[in-house]
C-alpha cells in the first residue's frame, strides 16, 4: 500500500521506469547475443576488427550498467516493487565478474576473457532480461 | 599410464622427441587446471591456452573457424600444441598430414601426461625446434592463437620459413650450371627439366659448349702449369658469364652440378648479391677429392654419400651438407617399344652398360660363358671379355643405354671400384644406373650395398648379389622365372616413379633450402610496362594482340617473351618469329 502511495507521489518516475523496460530488455538480450557472437573470433585471432567490436560491446555494456544503476535508484522509491535484487546488482556487490574480466584484459588472457563473457556475462545479461520481465509484470499489476 | 601410452606411440615415429619428453625435467611455467566441465585445461605464464569452461567445445569451434582452409589443405601446419584438444578435433576432419610446431617442451610434457593422444600420435609430426621439416605439398597454417601469443618470436620465425617455402612452391628463378663434360652433364639437364616441370623458371648454362676449348687446352701444351693456367682462365671466363647471366636472368638460386667450373670469387659475388648457391656433388668423395676446395664456397652442398662423407665434411669444418641420392628421369629412362631389329641388336640374356673399371673387368670374366653383352668404354679388348664387348668398346650415349636396359633380360649393375676384385664392401652410394634401369622397367641384379636401405626393398623391388657365385645362381634363377622377374621389375619401376625421380630430388633439395630460410636477392625492377607496350603497338595490331597475353603482368622483358615462345605449342607465328630473330641479334 505504501509502495502504491509512493508511486502516486512520483508518477513521472513510475512512468519513466515503465517506459524504459522494453528498451532495457532489448539491450540486455542484444548485448548477450553480440557479446557471444563477437567473442568467438577472439579465441582464434587478434585482429583489429575483433578488438573494435569488443570495445564497442564494452561501451554498450557500460551504458546498460549505467541504466541499471539508475533503475535501481529509482526502484528504491517503490521498495523495489517487491522483487529480489536484480542479477547484475548481485554480481556487482561481489564485483567478481567485472574484476576478473578486467584482470583478463590486463594480462591479455583472451581465452579467459572469452570464457568470462561467454559463460558468465552473457548468461547474466539473459538473467537480467528475465528479471526485467518480472519487473514489467509487477508494473503491469500496479497499472491494473 | 596416459603418459606411458602416449610415449610408446610417439617412440615409433619420433624416438628422439619421445626421449626428450621422457627425460624432461626442469622448472615449468605451465599449470594444469580443472575446468568447469571437469576435464583439464592448461595455463602458461598465467595465460590460458584452452577454455577453462569447455575446451572441447572451443576445439570444435577452432576447427569450424578454419574449415575452408582445412578442406583445401595439402599439409596442415599447426602453430601450438596446448593440451591437444584442437588437434584431436582436427584429425577427425582431415586426412592431410599434420605438423605441429611447439617450442615449449614443458607444455608438451603436460599434454602427454594429461591428454590421451594415442589416436593421433601416429599421424602427426611434432617439431620443437625452429628447423623446417621436409614435407610434400603446400602448407596451410592454422594458428592456435594463445600458443602463438606465448611464443611470438618463435612463431614469427616459423611463419617466415613457411612463407619462404611457399615462395619456393610458387616458383623460383633458377640457373643450373653444368660441367663441361662428364657423367654429371646429363644430370644437370635432368635437374633443369625437373625444375621446369615443377613450375620454376629455369635456365641451363650448358658448359658442354666449352668441351672443345678444354680439350684444346689439354692438347696444345704438355706443360701442366700452362694447362692449369688456361683452365683457370676458362673457369674465370665461365664464372664471369654465369654472374652476368644471373643479373639479367635475376636468379634466386644457382645450382651447380659436380665439376661445374665456377670460381670461388664468382660464388662470393653471388653471395654478396644474395643469390643462394647449391652444389650437387654426384661423385664418390673417396675418388674425387676436390670437394675439399668447393664444399664451403656454396651455401648448400648436396652429396650422394652419407655417414663417412659427412664425418669427413664435419672434420673439415663444413656444415652445409645434405644427403641427396641419385635418381632417374622418367622422360628419358622409360620403357620402350623396340623393333625386332633393335631387340636383336641390343638384347641379350645378360648385359652390362658402363665403363670397364678394375672390379668389373675382374668379376665379369666369370660370366663369359653366358649370353652376355658388355657396352661401354675402358674395357680390355685383349682379355677374355673381348667376345662380350660390343662395338669395340665404343662410348654409348643415353638413348642407346636406355635401349640396352629395355632389351636385356637381366641388367647387371656392379658399382665401380678401382681396387676391389668384385664388390666394393665399402660402397656407400647408389649409381644413376640403379635408378635408370628400374625406370626403364628393366630387371636388375645389383651388388649389395648398404645405401639401398631406405631407398628400395631388396628382394621385392631389386635383387642383389653378394659375389660371383651368388650372381650366377641368381642369373640362372631369374632367367628361369620370367614372371617373377617381370613382377620385381615392375615393382622397382613403380618405386622409382614414386620416390626416386629428379623431381623428387629437386623437391627435396628446395625443401632443405627453404628450411634454412631462403633470402631472395633484390634485383632491380626490369622490363617494360605491358599496358604501355600494348597501347604503343595498337591494341588491334598483331603485336598488340600478341602482347595482350602478358596483360596479367605489370612489366615484361624480352626474356619473358622468349620463355613464353619456348613453352608455347604449335607453329611459331610471324610475331614470335620476329622476337626470336631479335633474340639472335641480341646474342
Amino acid at each position: 500500500m505504501n509502495d502504491l502511495k509512493k508511486e502516486i507521489e512520483k508518477p513521472e518516475l513510475f512512468n519513466a521506469i515503465r517506459n524504459s523496460i522494453p528498451d532495457a530488455r532489448y539491450s540486455a538480450k542484444k548485448l548477450a547475443e553480440v557479446f557471444t557472437e563477437n567473442i568467438q573470433p577472439l579465441r582464434m585471432e587478434e585482429s583489429e576488427s575483433v578488438f573494435n567490436n569488443l570495445t564497442q560491446n564494452i561501451q554498450d555494456l557500460d551504458c546498460f550498467l549505467g541504466f541499471i544503476t539508475e533503475l535501481r535508484e529509482g526502484m528504491r522509491f517503490f521498495n523495489g516493487f517487491g522483487l529480489p535484487p536484480d542479477p547484475v546488482s548481485l554480481q556487482d556487490s561481489g564485483l567478481n565478474l567485472f574484476q576478473e574480466m578486467h584482470s583478463a584484459m590486463e594480462s591479455k588472457d583472451w581465452i579467459m576473457l572469452s570464457d568470462l563473457i561467454e559463460y558468465e556475462l552473457s548468461p547474466l545479461l539473459l538473467k537480467q532480461d528475465e528479471w526485467l520481465g518480472s519487473l514489467n509484470e509487477k508494473i503491469l499489476e500496479y497499472d491494473a | 599410464m596416459i603418459f606411458k601410452n602416449n610415449i610408446e606411440i610417439l617412440r615409433q615415429t619420433d624416438s628422439q622427441l619421445a626421449e626428450a619428453l621422457s627425460s624432461w625435467s626442469g622448472p615449468s611455467r605451465v599449470e594444469v587446471v580443472n575446468t568447469k566441465k571437469n576435464i583439464p585445461s592448461i595455463r602458461a605464464d598465467n595465460v590460458s591456452l584452452h577454455s577453462l569452461y569447455d575446451p572441447e567445445k572451443e576445439a570444435e569451434a577452432w576447427v569450424k573457424y578454419y574449415e575452408d582452409e582445412i578442406n583445401k589443405a595439402e599439409c596442415l601446419c599447426v602453430l601450438g600444441f596446448g593440451l591437444g584438444y584442437h588437434l584431436l578435433e582436427l584429425c577427425k576432419v582431415t586426412e592431410s598430414p599434420v605438423i605441429i610446431f611447439e617450442p615449449n617442451v614443458d607444455v608438451l610434457r603436460k599434454a602427454f601426461e594429461t591428454a590421451n593422444l594415442t589416436a593421433i600420435l601416429s599421424r602427426i609430426r611434432i617439431i620443437i625446434n625452429n628447423s623446417m621439416p621436409v614435407f610434400q605439398g603446400r602448407a596451410t597454417v592454422l594458428q592456435h592463437k594463445p600458443s602463438v601469443a606465448l611464443n611470438r618470436k618463435y612463431y614469427d620465425d616459423i611463419q617466415a620459413k613457411l612463407s619462404v617455402r611457399e615462395t619456393i612452391s610458387s616458383g623460383l628463378r633458377i640457373l643450373v650450371v653444368s660441367p663441361i663434360y662428364g657423367g654429371s652433364l646429363p644430370v644437370a639437364r635432368y635437374c633443369s627439366s625437373a625444375l621446369i616441370k615443377m613450375g620454376h623458371t629455369v635456365e641451363l648454362i650448358d658448359n658442354s659448349r666449352f668441351e672443345s676449348a678444354l680439350f684444346y687446352a689439354k692438347d696444345i701444351s704438355g706443360n701442366k702449369n700452362r694447362y692449369d693456367s688456361m683452365l683457370r682462365h676458362l673457369t674465370s671466363f665461365i664464372s664471369e658469364a654465369v654472374t652476368a647471366r644471373c643479373e639479367t636472368f635475376r636468379s634466386d638460386l644457382v645450382l651447380s652440378l659436380a665439376q661445374a667450373p665456377l670460381s670461388a670469387e664468382c660464388l662470393d659475388e653471388l653471395r654478396q648479391k644474395n643469390v643462394t648457391t647449391a652444389y650437387w656433388f654426384v661423385e664418390d668423395f673417396r675418388i674425387m677429392e676436390y670437394w675439399k676446395h668447393i664444399a664451403a664456397t656454396y651455401d648448400f652442398f648436396f652429396t650422394i654419400q652419407k655417414e663417412r662423407f659427412f664425418a669427413e665434411l664435419h672434420n673439415a669444418g663444413i656444415k652445409n651438407y645434405h644427403y641427396l641420392p641419385m635418381a632417374a628421369s622418367p622422360d628419358v629412362h622409360k620403357p620402350l617399344q623396340l623393333t625386332e631389329e633393335e631387340m636383336k641388336y641390343y638384347g641379350s640374356d645378360l648385359s652390362f652398360a658402363g665403363a670397364g673399371y678394375y672390379n668389373r673387368r675382374h668379376l665379369m670374366r666369370g660370366l663369359i660363358d653366358l649370353d652376355f653383352k658388355i657396352w661401354g668404354t675402358d674395357w680390355d679388348l685383349n682379355s677374355d671379355l673381348a667376345q662380350c664387348i660390343q662395338r669395340g668398346g665404343a662410348w654409348i650415349d643415353t638413348d642407346e643405354t636406355v635401349k640396352i636396359f629395355n632389351a636385356s633380360t637381366i641388367n647387371i649393375n656392379l658399382h665401380s671400384s678401382t681396387y676391389h676384385k668384385g664388390i666394393n664392401p665399402f660402397g656407400d652410394f647408389l649409381n644413376p644406373r640403379t635408378f635408370e634401369i628400374m625406370a626403364c622397367g628393366g630387371f636388375q641384379l645389383a651388388d649389395r650395398r648398404p645405401a639401398l636401405e631406405g631407398l628400395f626393398e631388396t628382394g621385392e623391388e631389386i635383387i642383389v648379389f653378394d659375389d660371383l657365385g651368388d650372381l650366377r645362381t641368381k642369373i640362372r634363377y631369374y632367367l628361369d622365372h620370367p614372371e617373377e622377374r617381370i613382377r620385381i621389375a615392375e615393382r622397382g619401376r613403380q618405386r622409382v616413379l614414386k620416390d626416386h625421380t629428379y623431381e623428387n630430388r629437386m623437391a627435396a633439395m628446395l625443401e632443405v633450402i627453404a628450411s634454412k630460410g631462403l633470402s631472395r636477392p633484390l634485383w632491380p625492377e626490369q622490363g617494360e610496362n605491358v599496358e604501355g607496350l600494348i597501347e604503343e603497338a595498337g591494341r588491334d595490331s598483331e603485336l598488340g594482340e600478341y602482347l595482350s597475353r602478358f596483360s596479367g603482368k605489370k612489366s615484361i622483358t624480352l626474356s619473358d617473351v622468349y620463355e613464353e615462345i619456348s613453352v608455347s605449342e604449335g607453329q611459331i607465328s610471324e610475331t614470335e618469329g620476329i622476337f626470336m630473330l631479335m633474340k639472335e641479334f641480341a646474342r
